[in-house]
């Protein structure tokens, strides 16, 4: 079976990789800040007493790493998909980006109070 | 007969004293042979099987790590009130910690996916996304590394 899938390059696997990894990015950083600011979300993800909240939030981001390279994959299986590649790169730089700016503590813990 | 693993004054603890410098000394010279092969990808893709197993390597390494770290007896407090400066960071690594992973395993895929191939025009998409994963993997781990010595 291995022979066959070198036969050709799929393409469609290696961009969903790219886009499931973008999109994990962007929940990884929309998750912290829901554990940050409600206490329900903290405990839903707090699978170990001993870790916190982050144990599920590491089992949150390989569930949806997996979850999403399937689904693109499924989604442009057989299909060309060369017009997306561009796209699809800058979008995973911004991920980046913002991920790396949006764990920030200062970023995250930002909050306005009105009296 | 002497115990070999695990045990308190095995034979394994008696060679590794702090199996962390160990992994960190291991994971440092896996990213420099990774970096290193990432940036001659394009002149000899055939160098494409040691990028991919120096990933992987790197990869079982964080997890080692991270393993470790957490199986000490602490709670990582990602909310709440920091007191001071190393505790908010201590919260911020274990954030950061999941870029590298990702990043990583999606360097794998691509990798995998086109082997020799991606010396290829067509493919220069890919060769990038490869050498940003690579460089941004190790730039995480060093400023995870300088932010645990605050």
């Amino acid at each position: 079976m291995l022979p066959r899938f070198f036969h050709r390059i799929h393409e469609s696997l290696a961009l969903s990789a790219l886009l499931g990894g973008s999109f994990t990015l962007q929940s990884a950083w929309i998750a912290n800040l829901l554990v940050h600011r409600s206490a329900w979300v903290r405990d839903v993800f707090t699978l170990s007493n001993e870790v916190g909240p982050i144990s599920g939030m590491y089992l949150r981001s390989l569930v949806a790493y997996c979850l999403f390279v399937v689904l693109f994959s499924l989604l442009w299986r057989g299909k060309d998909c060369a017009h997306w590649r561009e796209r699809v790169f800058w979008f995973f730089v911004i991920s980046v980006v913002m991920f790396c700016v949006m764990t920030l503590p200062v970023v995250y813990q930002f909050s306005v109070s009105v009296e | 007969m002497q115990a070999v693993f695990f045990t308190e004054g095995s034979l394994i603890k008696a060679i590794l004293p702090d199996a962390g410098i160990i992994l960190i000394g291991l994971l440092l010279f896996l990213f420099g042979v990774v970096l290193v092969l990432s940036l001659l990808l394009k002149s000899n893709p055939k160098l494409f099987p040691a990028l991919i197993a120096g990933s992987v390597g790197i990869l079982l390494l964080l997890l080692s790590i991270v393993i470790i770290d957490l199986s000490g007896d602490r709670t990582v407090s990602v909310l709440g009130e920091f007191t001071d400066l190393s505790e908010l960071l201590a919260s911020h690594r274990y954030l950061l910690i999941q870029l590298p992973f990702i990043l990583l395993s999606t360097a794998v895929v691509i990798l995998f996916v086109y082997g020799k191939n991606i010396a290829d025009k067509h493919a220069s998409i890919y060769r990038r996304s490869v050498t940003v994963s690579l460089w941004l993997s190790f730039a995480c781990v060093l400023l995870i590394a300088l932010e645990s010595m605050i």
